[in-house]
């Protein structure tokens, strides 16, 4: 047996080892998100305004190319909510602006806040939808009953992969948590 | 090397008797003794789950149980069996032989050892006792997926923390393994030298190191999503549920390797004496746990296909996942070749060795059809995945201990077991083994899905086949058990080699081991 002292040594090193891989949990969070950003499977980039990519080329866009663009609405919580979109697909030119709009009503009888989470499929198109104007960028509060419009803005960049000619944004309506 | 003060601090001299003998013990063979006797009580718990799950499956409709207990009873027969059967039973197994086989007089950290195991009992009756709780035990299944597990009733900072101690007493041992296998090794046994049991373990205690703490993180997240506004996996709060999913796989995948890597090196112990022959090609044996260790902590995104990957995620665990079959492929060859021309013969822990390699292989496959991307997006969870790792977890994992209990028995005590008994242990357990998870491949490929009460009438015919093979395997079991208490009671005796000529130091001390074995090193 070798000295008490290459056990303790070895007992601090493996239990180091073990302590390190606690914090690695917690590591592979912000990771996650900066392997995302890298990637460009960024989800977060469409909770926020942003230009369209690929304008340069503008002059090259493909007029007789048309992506068809389909909304879908969800909320976990049907109780408190009524949430659809007022059309159910469109047909967009790349490097165009698109517009549409979405219906939310707040059935409880007090005031709420909603927080919305929009994806977008298939990963491919992730980094080729911007969007100008959504109301997935900030809480919407409602009134006791209301019914909103949510209008939406979205460019779909012209680089595109030529292989995806369906685009589908999807929205996921929450109750804001309180405080 | 016994000649220290800490040795014989803790081996000289009457030790305790009755109960406070075992809760004070710093003694190796008492604790693998706790660690197994614990590890069967758990199984046992976990296979009258098992049981109840089959018995509402046995025909369509719901029968017996309410929905909500029954997926209880889904989750809590996964959390018992791992955590509480098969892992306690191979730190048991480690406990019992790691010394011996090394030549060490006891493990290198005896005290931290009984904290290991005296953990675990506390561990367990927080986790058994949420089934009285309000809101009931955990029923999200095993893997613990938010958001559905954060609706857990009030239990669900007890299924927190009692995971917590459990992998707090994994690691301790998992450390407590490296330390005595790194240091304690008898003069002249060189790592390349050591059995295949002791090489097993000591890569599973670096798994154990690696992934535990990461699973602790994982939990605890949930827990301060739930309770403290934290939103890591909340996706109203900016989070995202399916990052639970990469946090809880990158523990997940290397924990099932947690689960067989002991028993291949079992596998590896009992071949050889049976056949006769030394293990054919020791160092490849070596070199793939090592390789399948390596690959167990980049494969883990293959439980998520269907989550929505990109191609080229896809591509890269999927192959990946295929390369395990290379080094599990070379294991299995080694265990073939040994028996190639061996003098062959087959008591109990051989039959259950090379059954072990039969049906492990099996689930193997299954396994290899389920990294496939395409054909994964059409079994995930169907019963074709319950399948799989049901063979690889019952007669791989399971048989491996099992088959180790019976090699290792007569050193133990000291008493042959009754052979006739554990022949016919040996034959139910395998048919009734193949009765209950076979069938499950056909549901699984007619679509049915897991972790369901009730199901479509054209399942019916293979669930009751399903059923019947449980409650026999179930109930062999029962066999086991008494063969078990024969042997402790009594018995023809064991010689010290107990086997014909088997190899390794643990044959050269008298059956059964006396309480302290190697104070004076051998020489290897």
């Amino acid at each position: 047996m070798k000295a008490r002292g290459g056990n303790r040594r070895l007992v601090l090193t493996l239990g180091g080892a073990a302590a390190g891989m606690f914090a690695f949990a917690y590591l592979l969070a912000p990771l996650y998100e900066v392997f995302c950003e890298l990637t460009g499977l960024d989800s977060e980039r469409l909770s926020r305004a942003s230009e369209p990519a690929g304008l340069a080329q503008a002059a090259e866009i493909d007029q007789n190319r048309v992506v068809k663009v389909e909304f879908l609405t969800h909320t976990p919580n049907p109780a408190a909510w009524d949430f659809e979109p007022g059309e159910l697909s469109i047909e967009v030119t790349p490097g165009r602006a698109a517009e549409t709009r979405f219906w939310a009503r707040n059935l409880l009888q007090h005031d709420v806040i909603s927080v919305t989470r929009p994806a977008v499929r298939p990963i491919e198109a992730v980094s080729h939808v911007s969007k100008q104007l959504c109301f997935c960028f900030e809480e919407q509060p409602f009134a006791a009953g209301e019914r909103r419009e949510l209008p939406v803005r979205f460019t779909i960049d012209p680089d595109l992969p030529a292989h995806v000619d369906t685009v589908t944004l999807a929205y996921t309506l929450f109750t804001a948590q309180p405080g | 090397m016994s000649e220290t003060t800490q040795a014989r601090e803790h081996h000289d001299g009457p030790h305790a008797t009755g109960i406070r003998r075992w809760l004070t013990t710093t003694n190796h063979k008492d604790i693998g003794t706790l660690y197994l006797v614990f590890s069967l009580v758990m199984f046992l718990v976990g296979g009258t789950m098992a049981l109840i799950i089959r018995s509402e499956l046995f025909q369509p409709g719901l029968q017996l149980v309410d929905p909500h207990f029954f997926n209880q009873m889904t989750t809590m027969h996964a959390l018992v069996m791992i955590f509480g059967a098969l892992m306690p039973a191979f730190v048991g197994l480690a406990n019992w032989q790691i010394p011996l086989m090394v030549g060490a007089p006891d493990m290198a950290l005896p005290r931290m050892n009984n904290w290991s195991f005296w953990i675990l009992p506390p561990a367990f009756l927080l986790l058994l006792a949420t089934l009285f709780m309000p809101g009931g035990a955990p029923a999200g299944g095993w893997t613990l997926y938010p958001p559905l597990i954060l609706q857990t009733g009030d239990a669900f900072p007890l299924v927190v923390f009692s995971l917590h101690l459990l992998g707090a007493s994994s690691i301790l041992g998992a450390i407590n393994i490296i330390v005595t296998i790194t240091n304690m090794r008898a003069p002249g046994m060189g790592f390349m030298k050591m059995p295949l049991f002791v090489w097993t373990w000591l890569i599973t205690a670096y798994l154990l190191i690696g992934a535990m703490p990461v699973l602790a993180g994982a939990i605890t997240m949930l827990l301060t999503d739930r309770y403290f506004g934290t939103s890591f996996f909340l996706a109203a709060g900016g989070g995202d549920p399916v990052m639970f999913q990469h946090i809880f796989w990158f523990f997940g995948h290397p924990e099932v390797y947690i689960l067989i890597l002991p028993a291949f090196g079992i596998i590896s112990q009992v071949i050889p004496t049976f056949a006769r022959k030394p293990l054919f090609g020791y160092t490849s044996m070596v070199v793939a746990t090592s390789a399948i260790a390596f690959l167990s902590y980049i494969v883990w995104a293959h439980h998520m296909f269907t989550t929505g990957m990109p191609q080229a995620g896809m591509l890269f665990f999927m192959i990946s996942t295929m390369f395990i079959a290379v080094p599990t492929g070379v294991k299995i060859f080694n265990w073939l070749a040994t028996l190639w021309r061996g003098s062959i013969s087959f008591e109990t822990p051989m039959l259950f060795a090379i059954a072990f390699v039969v049906l492990f292989t099996i689930g193997g496959f299954s396994g290899l059809m389920l990294a496939l991307v395409p054909a994964d997006i059409e079994y995930h969870d169907t019963y074709f995945v319950v399948a799989h790792f049901h063979y690889v977890l019952v007669p791989g994992a399971i048989f491996g201990v099992i088959a180790g209990v019976y090699y290792w028995l007569p050193k133990w005590t000291g008493h042959m077991y009754d052979e006739t008994l554990g022949k016919w242990h040996f034959w139910l357990s395998t048919i009734f083994v193949n009765v209950l998870f076979f069938p499950q491949h056909f549901l699984g490929l007619a679509s049915m899905p897991r972790r369901i009460p009730d199901y479509s009438v054209q399942f019916t015919e293979f669930n009751m086949i399903s059923t019947i093979g449980a409650f026999g395997f179930g109930l062999s079991q029962l066999l086991f058990v008494w063969m078990l208490i024969k042997c402790v009671k009594g018995g023809s005796r064991a010689s010290a080699e107990v086997w014909d000529q088997p190899q390794g130091l643990e044959w050269t001390v008298p059956s059964p081991a006396p309480y302290h074995t190697f104070e004076t090193a051998p020489r290897v």
